[in-house]
């Protein structure tokens, strides 16, 4: 409660010209926006752009924020309709989502084990990657930003039935993807109703 | 009518599926969450537009609106020049000289000179007759839609959702 009262008052501040207000906004949030981002994008240049486009956009459209709604929600609200037109207008651009090149930052000890750690997290994105949009999208939403099925229907404007159909499909899609990469068995019987 | 949902699951079968992805998730070292680059705040705040939220997003209002007149403009413009080139081409050659002018001044000069290059050209095209024209202006137009629909495409086949 304290918390939501802070970022109340954070977004009331800087409607009023404090941008300061707004900076600790921008420090709380922006490794989750970057995190949507990246999972989306599939890269982490794009999705640094994508961050700071959607903070601008955030910035710019403050005033229609309505406090009865949680300012993550709000924020990656803003961030996924940005990447969503990003990917779009990727298409446009003849640009295969799987000559992205992947890389992730490990610190993690010993470089073979970090090889093959990196290699199968990139299994996973590079999987993701291949999903639609939606489907992605409610993926990353529920598995990387942990969000509850509220908080994802309030961010996709979907119904509760249609986002556990649009979730049932993303799961096994993503599943027959890891599987055809030889990465996991799928267990086919608890995702087939 | 009545017709079942094959992807709508009991709660329980929502909860193993939801589990049983976590699970496979793990094997592979996710959800990891990413740390962002350090100076990403610092940069978002130079970047951030000057002035109050609502000075930014009236200005930002503004853009739009001079973009999509200049967007109107140009294409007002197009068609105002496409209707004197055919004017010229098919009515009468010296027509678009005369409103700048006659063919005496530079400017009436010039469109005299493009209308009477353009004349031939035309004449070739409309010289291969109506059904050829018309298959012609079909292919574009089919060649456009599928190109659209391959653009559009997504990347795995999305079953049509029954909500």
């Amino acid at each position: 409660m304290q918390h939501l009262d802070e970022e109340t008052g954070w977004v009331r501040a800087t409607l009023q010209g404090d941008q300061q207000a707004f900076a600790r906004i921008v420090e709380r949030y922006n490794g989750a926006v970057f995190n949507l981002c990246y999972r989306m994008l599939g890269n982490p240049q794009d999705a640094e752009d994508a961050a700071q486009e959607s903070f601008i956009r955030a910035y710019t459209r403050l005033q229609s924020y309505d406090a009865d709604r949680r300012l993550s929600t709000w924020l990656l609200s803003i961030a996924s309709n940005h990447c969503i037109d990003r990917l779009r207008r990727r298409k446009f651009a003849w640009m295969d989502l799987d000559d992205v090149a992947f890389w992730l930052p490990s610190d993690s000890p010993g470089p073979e084990r970090s090889a093959l750690e990196q290699e199968q997290a990139d299994l996973v994105q590079q999987a993701l990657n291949r999903l639609p949009e939606q489907y992605r999208l409610v993926l990353v939403l529920r598995y990387w930003q942990d969000m509850s099925y509220e908080e994802i229907e309030s961010i996709t404007g979907l119904s509760e039935s249609a986002l556990k159909t649009r979730l049932h499909r993303a799961r096994k899609q993503l599943g027959t993807l890891l599987e055809q990469n030889g990465a996991t068995q799928w267990d086919a019987e608890t995702t087939t109703s | 009518m009545g017709r079942r949902n094959d992807n709508q699951l009991t709660a329980q079968q929502e909860a193993d599926a939801d589990a049983a992805l976590r699970a496979m998730l793990a094997r592979h070292k996710q959800p990891e969450a990413l740390a962002p680059p350090g100076d990403l705040a610092a940069r978002i705040m130079r970047q951030l537009p000057a002035g109050t939220p609502a000075v930014a997003a009236q200005t930002a209002r503004r853009r739009l609106v001079r973009r999509r007149i200049s967007a109107w403009a140009g294409i007002l413009v197009l068609l105002l020049l496409s209707l004197i080139g055919a004017w010229g081409v098919l009515v009468n050659s010296a027509g678009p000289a005369l409103l700048f002018g006659g063919p005496e001044t530079t400017l009436g000069y010039t469109a005299l000179v493009v209308t009477l290059a353009a004349k031939p050209l035309i004449a070739s095209l409309l010289s291969l007759g109506a059904p050829i024209l018309l298959v012609g202006a079909a292919s574009i137009v089919a060649a456009s839609w599928l190109w659209w629909r391959l653009a559009a495409r997504p990347l795995v086949p999305v079953e049509v959702e029954r909500p």
